[in-house]
């Protein structure tokens, strides 16, 4: 039987790299920031909520906010991409798939980055690595089915049943009530 | 007993002074400033509950319905998961363990918090809408006749709504017995206080500390039944006359915030789970979110926000006053720039004037004034609503503004604007104690929302608020 699993998927990048367009892109027609996309793979369904992300560079950092529990990251930007690796790996969900993702492949006369320096660099960090244009929209729905795939399709990330209470919970198992599942969630 | 009354008072002073720490009491005296300082907290802790206890307000039953229709309306947004086979008999319990879920009884809640503001009831409106075009879509494309879909909405809706006023009766009758019964010792306290004089008060206080655990007879009315819902009432009376005691003991508010706000998470979840285990119409997953969320409306509208909201206060004080300051501080008109909000965004100001209009905030006023709005909200759903009306306002102001300057479809806005724009509004509408609303907010709002849109404009909002400060 089909099942639908449900995923957060933050995407990072610095104003201009074009991170909205990619977004964009990939869910087509009307913009709002906060968007949500299936995918289907191997019969199941994948659910990304889709959060787009502002004000890395003001920082020097991320807003931890808008990362927090995250299972996927779309990193956008070659030269910070190490520092929010780290900061993603120590932060976001332990098992976060992160791709980095070459933007405009259609300004291919301004190239900064080669395709071999940018899988290097993937390789090195365990990253995804693609290349895309959100202008032409090349690339975009591979990129974004590469990252389904790699995802872990387990059972905390099924659309149902999501109640469960993290960490912060308190138990009351002292007043002898019945306990509660012990579920480990990841965010 | 004049020695007592010389510690008493010495124990005032240096509770006046803050410096009074004894966290291991070894000597007589040192034991019986405890057992003050207990009795004293106790005292302030319950009195404070008792003032901020909502003051009861005859409802019309216009408004208990409504507020009973709003109960409900989250639990209609069920998906299309086989409704009919499932839902074809009413809610069963668990054999001989439960009572059937009986008729409202005429002691509905009567609390003042429960009667709703319009943009609650509009809101309400809107996803009943939602909700009744969605169910009409899933059903007509399982089949069946239109007339006998309809008859089944209906019919799951009316069965949802007896839940819900089945559940409020009982949960409102206990609390209408807490609120009382502290009403009687606040009066029975002070009518000792103006009798005898302080040193015998004091005495009184600390026998009476036992008595301070009001819920004590209540929880006896409901010792004797297995009901579940008497259970879980009962569950969290223990645990609210747990906290009672350690109110008393704890010296950090800080740590007893965490607590608190712990606890209150706890008792929402279990007993959303309870209902959820007894009743099997709520199972659904999409439904256990609502659940949790009119529990906590219960608790939250009955008793338990100001007390929360005053604590929560406590606790960021300094960091509200800071931002206060700084806020009401800086300069409107150089605020964009210092927002360092891109040029295209700042259609507010009015073409006509040359200097930029002060207390007029054009085009984002509506965002503002929802923002603002927030103070007045009770539940943490309500509070996160504001903000999210207040985002929605300003992509809609945004979109209007560039519409009027040009034909062509307005450029899509990013998060980088998103976030400026919220910034600036947030620093425009001011609101006193923004750092406490979204401690409220982000402690109390249950997980699911936060990984869904209402997450993240509150991701944006606390962003904002760092970013504003950072800048101004």
């Amino acid at each position: 039987m089909p099942k639908i699993y449900q995923y957060k998927l933050v995407l990072l990048g610095e104003s201009a790299v074009g991170k909205s367009s990619l977004v964009l892109r990939f869910v087509k027609n009307s913009f709002s920031d906060h968007q949500e996309s299936t995918i289907g793979v191997d019969k199941d369904t994948l659910k990304f909520e889709i959060w787009d992300t502002a004000g890395q560079e003001r920082y020097n950092s991320l807003a931890p906010m808008y990362y927090r529990g995250a299972h996927a990251a779309v990193v956008d930007s070659f030269e910070r991409a190490k520092k929010w690796v780290t900061e993603l790996l120590r932060n976001a969900s332990p098992n976060i798939v992160i791709a980095l993702v070459g933007n405009k492949l259609d300004l291919a006369t301004h190239r900064q980055v080669t395709l071999e320096e940018g899988q290097a660099y993937a390789d090195e960090a365990n990253l995804l690595f693609t290349e895309a244009s959100a202008r032409s929209g090349d690339g975009v729905s591979e990129a974004f089915i590469k990252i389904a795939k790699k995802l872990p399709k387990t059972e905390q990330q099924m659309a149902s049943p999501r109640l469960a209470p993290d960490a912060r919970r308190v138990d009351l198992n002292r007043s002898g009530a019945e306990s509660y599942p012990t579920t480990n969630r990841c965010c | 007993m004049a020695v007592v009354g010389r510690l008493v008072s010495e124990a005032l002073d240096l509770d006046l002074q803050g410096d009074y720490k004894t966290p291991q009491p070894s000597t007589p005296r040192e034991l019986l400033l405890s057992h003050f300082k207990i009795a004293q907290n106790c005292f302030d802790r319950m009195q404070r509950l008792v003032q901020e206890w909502p003051t009861e307000v005859s409802a019309s039953e216009d408004e208990d319905s409504e507020y009973l229709q709003f109960a409900s309306v989250p639990c209609a947004s069920r998906p299309s998961k086989e409704p009919q086979e499932r839902h074809l008999s009413l809610p069963t319990p668990p054999a001989g363990k439960v009572d059937p879920p009986r008729a409202p009884s005429p002691l509905l809640p009567q609390n003042a918090n429960l009667s709703l503001t319009a943009l609650r009831r509009a809101h309400a409106e809107e996803m009943v809408a939602k909700q009744k075009a969605k169910t009409e879509k899933i059903l007509r494309a399982r089949g069946g006749s239109l007339a006998q879909n309809e008859a089944y909405v209906s019919d799951l809706l009316s069965r949802r709504q007896q839940f819900y006023s089945t559940v409020n009766d009982k949960l409102s009758e206990v609390f209408r017995g807490i609120s009382s019964k502290a009403l009687d010792i606040k009066n029975s306290v002070e009518r000792e206080r103006r009798r005898k004089s302080l040193k015998l008060a004091v005495a009184d206080l600390e026998r009476q500390e036992q008595d301070f655990i009001v819920l004590e007879p209540i929880l006896e009315l409901f010792t004797s039944t297995s009901d579940p819902m008497a259970v879980l009432v009962r569950e969290f009376i223990t645990r609210c006359r747990q906290l009672l005691r350690q109110a008393g003991l704890e010296r950090d508010p800080g740590v007893l915030l965490e607590k608190v706000l712990d606890e209150i998470i706890a008792v929402e979840y279990h007993i959303s789970e309870v209902l959820i285990g007894t009743f099997e119409d709520l199972a659904d997953p999409d439904l256990k979110v609502s659940v949790k969320l009119s529990v906590q409306e219960f608790f939250f509208t009955t008793a338990l926000s100001p007390a929360i909201q005053s604590q929560i206060r406590r606790h960021c004080a300094q960091e509200d006053s800071t931002i206060l300051d700084k806020f009401l501080l800086c300069s409107w008109e150089e605020l964009f720039g210092r927002l360092n909000i891109r040029g295209k965004l700042q259609i507010p100001r009015d073409k006509s004037l040359d200097t930029f209009p002060i207390n007029d905030a054009g085009i984002y006023s509506k965002a503002i004034s929802e923002l603002q709005a927030i103070s007045t909200q009770v539940t943490p759903l309500d509070k996160l609503l504001c903000l999210t009306r207040c985002c929605n306002a300003i992509c809609q102001a945004v979109d209007d503004a560039r519409r009027e300057v040009s034909e062509e479809h307005p450029e899509a806005m990013g998060s980088e604007d998103l976030l400026m724009l919220m910034a600036y509004v947030l620093v425009r509408a001011s609101v006193p104690d923004l750092a406490s609303q979204i401690m409220f907010i982000s402690k109390l709002v249950p997980d699911e929302l936060i990984r869904g849109e209402a997450g993240y404009v509150l991701a944006t909002t606390q962003t904002a608020m760092e970013y504003a400060l950072g800048r101004l």
